[in-house]
């Protein structure tokens, strides 16, 4: 392992100013963004220098709340306690806090904020100056809505703790601060409401957390591949979100949050089957709609997943299932195609997938000229000169396009869609039977975070059903998901007499 | 205040899965003749008693370490076990005939045994929310399918030709006893051992649902070929479906039939290791 | 326990990898539709006391270009049916496929124990469904070589005229391969097969085959085939001759008198045109002429009393063909 640098947690400051001084000049001496002004004070005896990185800060706080009350402010600092004095009397800032060691300080000059240093203390003082630029609010691309809030995270976790805030103005939000990455430090939230987080989920999740041991943490992903119980498994036990309502949602369902600075996805746990299937704005549209819509995602998943298998199935193994005149037509269109129904059938998703993930990051004006090639190209030409069939075609174009409709379950559906091809080559709908069957006894055996995985769809009761396979009217969602411990949402009418 | 985690609706669907698997791939058996739905009702009613019987004995006893009783686990084992080969050696026979004859029966059989191993290896609560998600498919399946062979049905082939013998009675009681409610009781010490005690209410209405939802696909077999013809197949429930056209010409439905053999014999086959499993441990202890 | 998973993967890899091998290993698992013949109509005769199996069947031409799908006509010869198929199948460069086989043809040239073997072969293809048709034909080959009129073999051509003749007569043939074997399986062992006749470069169904014990035991024109339904209780609704029937329903009862059975039979049906006293007529002249002349139960009437009657049943059970065939048949018309 390549060693860090030196630990600095047990460097202490000196009183000596130009000793402290020489200390971060050596520390930074390989980085010429590194900016120490010296200031004296008013009194023409106490000195004091304020030490920031230049790019990090915002010029405008640092002249006006910091670098002017030092020179201006005639104020007798005295001889002990002078940070203190210059904090409670000098200075503008709306945060300042002390720094005793080394490390303390690297960490507040390394996330923008200034430190200042004054002769005669040991003492530090951290002072809020931060001014890194970010991204802005903007509607993430990956979660479009219609109707609803259309602002997302960006890469800042301060911001983002604010954004979220202000969906839940209520004291019972906390955030817990956790540095994690050897290197990175980078700063993780932890949110939940208090009153109805599982304690012992949230203690565990920080120890997982606190477990960490990697050099730097630059997404969620990093620390969801770290905390998720089923670390192999392809199906998600920690949800993943761009948009602070999706996350007060959540929260207000009893689930917490995980906030990594430097990225805008945010984690969310645990993570049942069922919102794999739900839409951030089936809460915004009017249920007929939404359960529409529900119901359309788990056809679709349904459609993804075996649309190509069972069509491989039918045409090898079980061509009495076939209606007479489809079968007829399906031989007619299938004749003269070199390769057997399982390779046309994974050429055509191998060619469906590298089309739709050169559609995704691919520069936009190459867009047009990609969907005619993908139309032309693949549609017509090779159904023309016999490589592919036509029916195979539209079994693979169908399943993918269902696929599309699900992009949480990217993954899954591809994995599982070409398993299920394989499997139905070599054994027809047996295999493909058993192999869904499995899949549904994987589904139902894991848990996210205690929880069971499928704690929605128990019971095909209304209370378990109300927001999975259709969306209820909002006056009947009373309750919360079944795994929460404050299970009762609204108060009842009779309550209220 | 938490939601319970309440079972009983999967224990009932459990003992109705149970209840349906190989009987409904056999079912009516070779012996069959105009007498054969009555007995269907009348061994029904026979094993209701008894299993009612059967689910307070054993809510009132616990499992036992005397010597005696390890024997009677051992005897209890070698039953099960045979019921497993038996069930297993259908199920194999059933889909290298029907579903899949040109692969060889010893991959169908390696493939279903990888499934059954795969599901023991669970929690019993992946069985149980198993069993209701293949007991909700295979209920609507058997409705759809008999509404759709309704049109070729003749009400004749089910009406008594005359007032049944004893004898001829007792021979179709029993035929059903043995091929279809005889190992229910399995299921009932599986859940003694895997929860803790039987849910009388739950098993009790499991069963009762197993028991109509086999005797739909009894009466569709009936219905449309009538005994005689039933007697003759092989796996007339498969055969009756495979008749099934919607629409012109032919439309075969067979398809989404296999489910219901695979989910079926899956579920019984488990909860069968299952008790063996816990027999073992009760031995051991 | 990390290296237990490991070795928990690696094993259900070697376990994949093995079956995936083994499964490879049985021949014939990637025949794919368009490289098989699909049968829609096979049919069996006998040519110089030996069965012909004559199959239609739809083959798909990868070579051409302008007409991809070829109807073809194959033959083949062997002592019994299972041999005549299997000669047939050794003519061809690829496999038969029974699945889609919609109709089976018998022919006036089969003995007895020929349509047996015929019937007991089609129950041992497992390929061949059990709703497949069993019709009856004179010259299989030239019906089976004929231009379809509207679907794309005869076969199926075939299946939709069964379906048009017998809504428009009310007639009821029961001639599917479980409704003739549940009716083989019955006391009586008589089914009834729709007859088809080609005449020029059409076909039609010209009447009904009655067969007893795998014999052909009458012959029935459209109009006597309604009549039969009509007595044997299988008739719904429909028109023949100049009569038009909404609905019928006959009610069978017998006894013994002086060693002589008698068959009553009470015919309530909805005339909607034509004279009931003429229908009458028709029915008793029918009902005796065929029950007398054919020497044999061709209206199933031991079957009808052995459900029935079955105090009357075992009373003739002994000598059951002399009783059916001295029967005598009294039947009512009433309006309902």
């Amino acid at each position: 392992m390549a060693p860090l640098t030196k630990d600095y947690s047990s460097v202490y400051l000196t009183e000596n100013l130009d000793e402290n001084i020489k200390i971060i000049k050596e520390i930074f001496k390989k980085d010429s963004t590194l900016r120490i002004r010296r200031i004296k004070l008013k009194d023409n005896v106490n000195e004091c220098a304020i030490i920031y990185i230049d790019g990090m800060i915002n010029n405008e706080v640092l002249n006006d709340s910091v670098v002017r009350p030092l020179i201006t402010a005639a104020v007798d600092i005295g001889e002990k306690g002078k940070i203190e004095e210059i904090s409670s009397k000098i200075l503008f800032v709306n945060d300042a806090n002390k720094a005793k060691t080394v490390a303390d300080m690297l960490r507040a000059i390394l996330y923008g904020d200034t430190i200042l240093l004054v002769s005669g203390s040991s003492v530090a003082l951290s002072l809020n100056t931060k001014g890194w630029r970010t991204r802005g609010i903007s509607e993430p691309q990956e979660e479009r809505v219609l109707q609803g809030p259309r602002e997302g995270f960006d890469e800042a976790a301060m911001f983002n703790l604010a954004m979220l805030r202000r969906k839940l103005l209520t004291p019972d939000l906390c955030a817990e601060m956790l540095r994690v990455g050897r290197r990175s430090e980078t700063i993780v939230f932890i949110c939940y409401l208090e009153s109805l987080a599982d304690k012992q989920c949230v203690k565990e999740l920080k120890k997982k957390i606190e477990k960490i041991d990697i050099d730097g943490i630059l997404d969620t992903n990093y620390i969801a591949e770290y905390i998720r119980p089923h670390r192999f498994s392809l199906l998600k036990t920690t949800g993943t979100t761009e948009r602070p309502d999706v996350v007060a949602a959540r929260l207000l369902e009893g689930r917490i949050a995980v906030i990594v600075d430097g990225t805008p996805v945010v984690l969310t746990l645990p993570y049942l089957f069922s919102e794999n299937f739900q839409s951030d704005e089936d809460y915004y549209l009017n249920f007929f709609v939404a359960s529409v819509g529900r119901f359309l995602r788990f056809v679709c998943f349904f459609l993804a997943v075996s649309a190509p298998a069972i069509f491989v199935a039918l045409t090898t193994f079980h061509k009495q299932l076939l209606p007479t005149s489809f079968a007829l037509s399906v031989a007619q269109l299938r004749g003269g195609v070199p390769f057997s129904a399982l390779i046309e059938c994974l050429l055509l998703i191998f060619v469906f997938e590298i089309l739709k993930e050169t559609g995704l990051r691919m520069p936009q004006s190459l867009g047009h000229a990609l969907s005619i090639v993908g139309g032309l190209v693949v549609g017509q030409a090779a159904v023309e000169a016999r490589i592919v069939s036509a029916p195979m075609l539209i079994a693979v174009a169908l399943s993918g396009i269902s696929g599309l409709m699900i992009p949480r379950l990217k993954g899954v559906v591809f994995y599982l869609r070409v398993a299920a091809v394989l499997v139905s080559s070599l054994l027809g709908l047996y295999g493909f039977i058993a192999l869904m069957s499995i899949f549904v006894v994987r589904v139902f055996s894991i848990k996210s975070f205690g929880v069971d995985y499928t704690a929605s769809i128990r019971n095909p009761d209304f209370e378990h059903l109300k927001d999975t396979f259709f969306r209820a009217p909002w006056e009947y969602m009373k309750t919360r998901p079944v795994f929460n411990k404050n299970i009762i949402r609204a108060r009842d009418e009779k309550d209220e007499d | 205040m938490k939601a319970k985690t309440n079972y009983s609706l999967h224990i009932a669907f459990l003992t109705a899965v149970f209840t349906l698997s190989n009987a409904i791939i056999t079912l009516p058996f070779n012996s069959a003749d105009d007498k054969t739905f009555l007995g269907f009702i009348l061994a029904f009613f026979i094993s209701l008693a008894a299993n009612v019987f059967i689910v307070s004995f054993l809510n009132k006893r616990d499992f036992s370490n005397k010597i005696f009783f390890k024997f009677l686990y051992c005897a209890l084992i070698l039953l099960v076990l045979f019921e497993v080969l038996r069930s297993f050696a259908l199920f194999v026979k059933f889909a290298s005939e029907i579903i899949l004859p040109s692969v060889s029966a010893f991959i169908i059989g390696a493939v279903f045994l990888l499934c059954v191993i795969y599901t023991f290896l669970k929690h019993n609560s992946v069985i149980l929310k198993f069993s209701l998600f293949s007991f909700l498919i295979v209920a609507i399946l058997i409705i759809i399918f008999f509404i759709l062979s309704s049109k070729e049905y003749r009400a004749e082939n089910i009406f008594l030709l005359s007032f049944p013998d004893i004898s001829e009675l007792v021979s179709q009681i029993y035929y059903c006893l043995i091929g279809i409610f005889l190992p229910l009781p399995i299921v009932f010490l599986w859940q003694k051992g895997e929860i803790g005690e039987v849910n009388k209410k739950a098993s009790i209405i499991g069963f009762c649902l197993g028991g109509i939802f086999l005797a739909l696909p009894l009466l569709n077999t009936l219905l449309l070929f009538g005994a005689e013809v039933s007697g003759e197949l092989s796996f007339p429930y498969a055969s009756a479906i495979s008749t099934v056209t919607v629409g012109y010409l032919f439309s075969r439905m067979d398809g989404f039939s296999y489910f219901i053999y695979f989910a079926c014999v899956l579920v019984k086959i488990t909860v069968l290791l299952g008790t063996i499993k816990t027999l073992i441990k009760h031995i051991k202890s | 326990m990390k290296r237990m998973r490991i070795k928990k993967i690696l094993s259900l890899f070697l376990v994949l990898i093995l079956l995936f091998c083994l499964s490879g290993c049985s021949g014939n698992v990637y025949t794919q539709a368009d490289q098989q013949y699909i049968v829609s109509a096979i049919g069996f005769l006998n040519k110089s006391g030996r069965i012909r199996a004559v199959a239609e069947a739809v083959a798909v031409n990868a070579e051409s270009t302008e007409q991809s799908v070829e109807r073809v006509l194959l033959e083949g010869e062997g002592a019994t049916p299972a041999e005549s198929v299997l000669d047939l199948a050794a003519k061809l460069s690829k496999p038969l496929l029974f699945d889609h086989c919609g109709v089976i043809l018998t022919d006036a040239t089969l003995n007895r124990e020929e349509v047996e073997k015929v019937l007991s072969y089609c129950e041992e293809n497992k390929q061949i469904n059990l709703a497949a048709y069993i019709v009856h034909s004179d010259d299989i080959e030239k019906l089976l070589s004929l231009k379809p009129m509207a679907a794309l073999t005869v076969g199926y051509d075939i299946i939709g005229v069964i379906d048009r003749a017998q809504s428009l007569y009310g007639i009821k043939f029961f001639n599917r391969f479980y409704e003739v074997k549940a009716n083989v399986l019955k006391k009586s062992n008589t089914f009834l097969l729709p007859s088809f006749e080609a005449v020029g470069e059409e076909y039609t169904i010209s009447g009904s085959e009655v067969y007893s014990s795998f014999e052909r035991k009458a012959r029935l024109t459209n109009e006597q085939t309604a009549l039969y339904c009509l007595i044997t209780d299988t008739y719904s609704h429909g028109a023949f001759s100049e009569y038009k029937i909404a609905s019928a329903k006959c009610f069978f009862d017998s006894s013994i008198k002086d060693e002589k059975l008698y068959i009553d039979l009470r015919i309530k049906a909805q005339i909607e045109k034509g004279s009931r006293e003429k229908l009458l007529e028709e029915l008793e002249q029918t009902a005796n002429t065929l029950n007398l002349f054919f020497d044999s139960d061709i209206f199933a009437f031991s079957n009808r009393i052995y459900r029935k009657n079955q105090k009357v049943w075992k009373k003739i059970v002994s000598k059951e063909k002399e009783f059916i065939k001295n029967a005598h048949i009294s039947i009512a018309l009433e309006d309902i």
